[in-house]
């Protein structure tokens, strides 16, 4: 299985606040806006499955697998993910 | 002469003591069931506890090569299981030349890097820090063009100054990658 499902990767999208800016024949396209800049932008793949897999999504966000997990699953805030982005210089 | 090793006799005697002792009694004339044997004496008596030693010996040989026989082959279906599952693992090199049906074309061609996560695929195009999943390998290619379209699309239309470092680099990248078909 996924390490990440549909359903954390639309956790992901409301954690971030993302916003859906763009439709695909297979995606919705989210971005990530910070200080009115976009700064990170994910593909939600089309598809009722809830364990649709949506592994691209850590790289894509600039996370490890297991700490995209943590932004979906709650410990990780999105601060903490800007944080982290500032950190990697990608703010 | 040849000999039987294992009790260190000459074939010719191993046989004839062999056709002894399997030889079939006769049949009772009476019709009756009971049929006496001649008491096992002499030769015979000192030979038939070798027969049966060696007969042990060899039994036991070929059991303990056929339980070799049996965990290697367990072995080799084993090992040929990893070897595919490690062929799907080790990611591919899949050229880009074409984003077709899209209404979009390739100026450069690049590599998307096809790897399997758990039991999907992830495929990616690297300078541009773009990928997308697939169920299978081409499915994955499949959603990375998507992506890659309409990535390119929101990009262009945006401003410098909307764009954080990462999607700075992508635009540009993708811009030197693909074109809208004229």
């Amino acid at each position: 299985m996924a390490i990440i499902t549909k359903e954390l990767a639309l956790e992901i999208v409301k954690k971030l606040k993302a916003k859906v800016e763009k439709q695909t024949k297979a995606h919705d396209i989210a971005s990530v806006y910070h200080e009115g800049k976009m700064i990170a932008h994910f593909g939600i793949r089309r598809g009722s499955r809830r364990d649709l897999g949506h592994d691209h999504i850590p790289e894509q966000i600039f996370l490890r697998p297991r700490e995209a997990r943590l932004l979906a699953q709650c410990p990780l805030s999105r601060e903490g993910w800007i944080k982290i982005m500032s950190d990697k210089g990608k703010l | 002469m040849a000999r039987f090793e294992s009790i260190n006799l000459p074939c010719s005697e191993v046989e004839e003591e062999l056709e002894k002792m399997w030889r079939r009694p006769p049949e009772c004339p009476g019709g009756r069931k009971t049929v006496r044997r001649e008491p096992i004496a002499g030769e015979s008596a000192e030979v038939i506890p070798k027969l049966i030693g060696a007969f042990r010996e060899e039994l036991t040989v070929t059991l303990r090569e056929a339980a070799r026989i049996g965990i290697l082959e367990r072995e080799v279906a084993l090992l040929k299981q990893r070897c595919s599952r490690l062929e799907d693992l080790s990611p591919i090199l899949v050229p880009i030349q074409s984003l077709a049906p899209e209404p979009y074309e390739v100026i450069k061609p690049f590599h998307a890097v096809v790897r399997a996560q758990g039991q999907d695929y992830t495929a990616t195009f690297f300078d541009a820090n773009i990928s997308a999943s697939g169920d299978t390998q081409s499915e994955a290619v499949l959603n990375l063009k998507d992506i890659i379209v309409g990535t390119f699309e929101i990009l262009s239309m945006k401003d410098e100054n909307e764009l954080g470092p990462g999607p700075a680099q992508q635009r540009q990248v993708l811009q030197e990658s693909i074109r809208r078909k004229r």
